[in-house]
């Protein structure tokens, strides 16, 4: 021990007159932070520095690794200092763990300095992972001490040495994801990037960073640095030589890859490949959503009423932080400016009744590769920040929404609902006869709820609530015409509803006459999907919904296509933005298919009054002050998802509804009902930053949504251009 | 009988097939000086090693200071000093942080300045090491090999490449090593230094101790007491013996004769008493005693390098 303390207080003495040292140790990351730093001009994107950081930082500990502990010991072989310590009673070890230590004690203060650099030159705040970045750092620094002094064990002159950190230096620096994206390197070269301890200790640095994850997020490469640093001093001691004329044996530089062997292992589980590309994704996701950025001179939708003619909004850190009138205090001087001149900002627009499973399209194509990721994905292309999905599979929709949150998937946000509760032989279990035998089972788990009993319902809201749905779907529907459809027991519907505001969740049902909207009314529904729709709703019922302030839902698009379907008319596929999002080829079917009236929209489908019916009954609820929201029922066939607001919303303002209030419905009343008001739905400071800009003013020409000039996301302003790829499954 | 600070018998060191030590026997008694001498290749700097402790032993037996080198290595290097050739400290470590980083390695230690006084360092105690002369870095060399109090010192080739002043000088301090009834082993290439440190000395060849004990032993047990050289006008038959003579050396075609004797006397009374007898003049005639480098060139065949 005395023999460790005095070794390390020696090398930390020589480290302070060691010239070359103290470049490789602090100038030299120093360089690349100045250069780095002032490329990216400042505080305009906090996420880009961070990323600098962590660069430098992985600079820093490759160094120190290689150069430091590595080629200062095979100097030190060379010049005859070493062998002195031969005859020494404590040995090779003390040596070996004081150039751990004198480097990790040199190296904790550069990190010191370069946060603070960025504090104060580049104002960019204190992380708030700063403890676990500075375990992880020093986990990271001992590792490439380590294999540094066991390449100094098996090299055998200065000249090897210098050979062997090169061949290990630069392809650990530049396969590490620290000066390119691994996403940009070909798969091969990813899949080496995966054996290598550089690019777990950049991710690592990077999720505690841009992600503000902890250390125990970066579990596995923690372990994976601290199993290294053992293992590679472990051989270092035992391959250990004083003298420059010992000569190593040459096979003894392939022990360099047994004491990468932990790193080996993570390569070798394919699992964590791939997590790690994920979680590339999610940084950058992060990144991007850093950004601090003005839109100036832009009428403003507020989203709620009032409109501001000529405004300002200023976004920072994924948040909208200051909205005003243009001309008032000037904007921070690091702040991108975005000209909205002409333009209208409106809060991302909300589609409350979609589909994710069914595509809406004529053909099924069971090879489509994340089909559900990919709708998302076209709702976002069509600024439509947020959707709530009433009917899908329990487990990947809830996956999916995960997916979102994390960032790993870059799509509209999700409320998922879950399955739908529906009676034995009732609306929705007719889906299950469509679907290949061996999938029903699971299919029914995981799409409906068949309660057997108002016991049986309350147990599986309750579940529903434990696996994180956020809200409750039930389907009221009887006979229709000749279809036959047994109808949900009302003893267990009105227990689903207790049970649903029971757990604090809100509850969406699907009605089809004015009885079951009675029964909606009544149960304490919070929203009413479709109302009736072959009858009128009678004015008590519309006064009923308004006193117990629960939404309606009208979904004119899906009627509208029974009405357009059946006229051979194809007006649901015209408009540019479905024209964008759909591929040629499908497109081309779904014509063809509505022109020979080929692929009939079901039972449902020959009834082209419904149309008119369902708009009358909108425009009754609205004039008895009914709070409306806007959803499309996509998925089913010819709704396209993705510019669903925009087709629903037309077909309210054709049907006698202003712009306003149709674009209220889509925005701050559609938050309201998902409970999301205090983010979402309006542009007001501390809401979320998911808005869109549009040409043009939509409260009066509802047809601006379609002529789309930006979408932002929860901060990022989306590359609708790459986001169009990912809809169509072009890239990866 | 005084305690033994080296004891070996039957000392061995193989390398497969290579033997490069063959099983030598040593006895060194605490407070001597003792020199180990041979050619390159001998095994000495094998032999060395092994009693240092940083090399292991093939077959025998060694106790170093009560301690078996191979099995009791650290314990034993906590004990010894040892001041090898060939090692260097670094450029920018000063004098004073050399002798405390050292005397922090063992388990006890002498008083640094005290030590660097002695080696008359004192003044240098804050100078870099790449400032020093190489008479000054050796002088630290030594005073490192003191830092832990060692009963026993082994100094390999202590002076070579110094400069005759500042080679008298290391050796006055290793002489007064014997004051503190310490022990030192000592290789060297220089016969001079052998001869005026060591009370006694092992020639070493080819793996074994060909001969052992005080320089003077050796030369007379290896030569006789003397050698005398003598010169003749005309050759001298090759078959002419002279008795007073242990060995007979002919160069210059027979004109020069060497012979080794333990009667220095008679052998030139012989030598007179011929060339009167065969009417040949002696031109020359001188005795000298057999050096320890005769000894050793007799032993080994091979010269050891001239004094620089």
């Amino acid at each position: 021990m005395k023999a460790y303390l005095a070794h390390t207080e020696n090398a930390l003495r020589l480290l302070t007159r060691n010239k070359v040292a103290l470049f490789f140790t602090y100038l030299f990351p120093l360089i690349f932070f100045f250069l780095f730093g002032g490329m990216f001009g400042g505080a305009k994107n906090t996420g880009a520095m961070l990323q600098v950081i962590s660069v430098v930082l992985t600079i820093g500990v490759l160094g120190s690794g290689l150069f430091g502990a590595g080629m200062t010991t095979v100097q030190e072989r060379e010049e005859n200092i070493l062998r002195r310590f031969k005859v020494t009673p404590s040995g090779a070890l003390p040596i070996l763990l004081a150039t751990l230590t004198s480097g990790l004690i040199a190296y904790l203060p550069l990190i010191g300095i370069i946060i603070a650099l960025s504090r104060v030159w580049l104002h960019v705040p204190l992380p708030p992972r700063l403890p676990d970045l500075l375990v992880f750092s020093s986990l990271g620094l001992l590792a490439f001490r380590g294999i540094g002094l066991l390449m100094a064990s098996v090299v055998n002159s200065s000249q090897e040495g210098q050979a062997v950190v090169q061949i290990l230096y630069l392809p650990m620096l530049l396969l590490s994801g620290a000066m390119l994206p691994l996403e940009m390197l070909p798969a091969s070269l990813q899949k080496l990037a995966a054996f290598l301890p550089s690019a777990y200790l950049f991710s690592g640095m990077q999720s505690m960073l841009l992600d503000q994850q902890n250390l125990w997020h970066s579990a596995w490469q923690a372990l994976a640095l601290v199993l290294t640093a053992g293992a590679a001093t472990f051989l270092a001691l035992k391959l250990f030589r004083w003298d420059k004329d010992e000569a190593a044996p040459p096979r003894a530089k392939w022990w360099l890859v047994a004491g990468m062997a932990p790193f080996v292992f993570l390569g070798l589980t394919q699992l964590n490949s791939q997590a790690r590309v994920v979680e590339e994704k999610k940084q950058t996701r992060a990144m991007h959503r850093n950004r601090q950025f003005v839109v100036e001179n832009v009428r403003v939708f507020v989203g709620d009423g009032p409109v501001i003619e000529r405004g300002r909004v200023l976004v920072k850190g994924g948040k909208i932080v200051e909205v005003g009138e243009q001309g008032g205090l000037p904007a921070p001087p690091d702040a991108e400016v975005i000209s909205g001149a002409g333009k209208t900002l409106l809060p991302g627009l909300i589609d409350m009744h979609v589909h994710l499973g069914a595509s809406g399209l004529p053909k099924y194509d069971p090879d489509e590769k994340n089909p559900e990721d990919r709708r998302l994905a076209a709702y976002l292309y069509c600024g439509v920040t947020a959707v709530r999905s009433v009917g899908d599979w329990l487990d990947r929709s809830l996956a999916l929404k995960r997916r979102v949150e994390s960032g790993e998937v870059l799509g509209a946000e999700l409320f998922a609902y879950g399955p739908l509760f529906t009676a034995e032989g009732g609306h929705g279990t007719e889906y299950l006869d469509m679907m290949p035998a061996n999938v029903r089972p699971q299919a029914r788990d995981q799409f409906l709820r068949i309660p057997a009993s108002p016991a049986d319902a309350a147990t599986m809201v309750h579940q529903l609530r434990l696996d994180g749905v956020d809200g409750i779907k039930a389907i009221l529907q009887g006979d229709f015409g000749s279809i036959h459809f047994v109808h949900l027991d009302p003893p267990i519907y009105e227990a689903v509803a207790r049970a649903a505001h029971a757990e604090g969740l809100p509850l969406a049902t699907h009605t089809n006459t004015p009885q079951d909207v009675e029964e909606a009314i009544a149960a304490g529904s919070d929203s009413i999907e479709h109302g009736a729709l072959s009858d009128h709703l009678p004015s008590a019922d519309l006064e009923a919904m308004k006193a117990a302030g629960l939404a309606y839902d009208p979904t004119l698009s899906v009627v509208a296509v029974f009405r357009d379907v059946a006229a051979h008319s194809t007006a649901m596929l015209d408009s540019p933005l479905v024209q964008q999002v759909v591929l040629p080829a499908k497109m081309a079917e779904a014509r063809q298919a509505i022109a020979a009236h080929t692929a009939g929209p079901g039972p449902f489908g020959r009834h082209p009054e419904f149309s008119g019916n369902v708009a009358a009954n909108l425009v009754a609820a609205w004039q008895a002050g009914v709070t409306l929201i806007a959803g499309s029922d996509a998925g089913n066939l010819y709704v396209i998802h993705g510019p669903t607001v925009q087709r629903e919303l037309a077909l309210w303002v054709e049907a006698g509804i202003p712009a306003p209030v149709a674009l209220q419905a889509a925005t701050s009343g559609a938050a309201r009902v998902l409970r999301a008001q205090d983010r979402l739905g309006r542009i007001a400071p501390g809401m979320q930053a998911s808005f869109l800009l549009v040409d043009g003013d939509p409260a009066a020409d509802i047809h601006a949504l379609e002529r789309i000039s930006s979408v932002v996301f929860r901060g990022e302003i989306v590359n609708r251009p790459d986001l169009l790829k990912d809809v169509k499954g072009e890239r990866h | 009988m005084p305690n033994l600070a080296v004891e070996v018998r039957g000392l061995q060191k193989s390398y497969g097939e290579n033997h490069a030590v063959k099983g030598i026997d040593l006895a060194i008694p605490e407070g001597e000086i003792f020199g180990l001498l041979g050619p390159n290749g001998a095994g000495k700097t094998t032999t060395i090693e092994i009693l240092e402790g940083i090399r292991a032993r093939s077959g025998g037996d060694a106790l170093v200071l009560g301690l078996d080198p191979t099995r009791q290595a650290a314990a034993l290097k906590d004990r010894i000093g040892v001041c090898l050739q060939h090692t260097n400290l670094p450029d920018r470590i000063r004098v004073g942080e050399a002798m405390r980083l050292f005397s922090r390695l063992y388990s006890r230690s002498a008083d640094t300045d005290q030590l660097l006084a002695r080696v008359d360092l004192a003044g240098k105690k804050h100078a870099f090491y790449r400032t020093l002369s190489g008479g000054q870095k050796q002088r630290l060399a030594i005073a490192l090999a003191l830092v832990n109090r060692p009963r026993l010192v082994f100094f390999d080739e202590p002076t070579t490449g110094l400069d005759p002043a500042v080679r008298r000088e290391i050796h006055t301090l290793i002489g007064e090593l014997r004051a503190d009834h310490c022990t030192v082993l000592l290789t060297t290439h220089y016969i001079e230094e052998a001869e005026r440190l060591c009370g006694r000395v092992a020639i070493m060849t080819e793996g074994r101790v060909a001969a052992e004990g005080s320089p003077r032993e050796i030369q007379e047990q290896t030569l006789g007491k003397a050698l005398v050289e003598a010169r003749f006008a005309a050759p001298v038959p090759e078959d002419t013996a002279f008795p007073a003579a242990g060995s007979c050396e002919r160069a210059d075609g027979g004109r020069a004769l060497i012979l080794r004797t333990n009667d220095a006397g008679a052998c030139v009374s012989e030598l007179v008493r011929w060339a009167d007898a065969h009417g040949t003049r002696l031109e020359d005639v001188a005795v000298r005693r057999a050096s320890l480098e005769d000894a050793f060139i007799a032993l080994t065949g091979r010269r050891l390098p001239e004094e620089g």
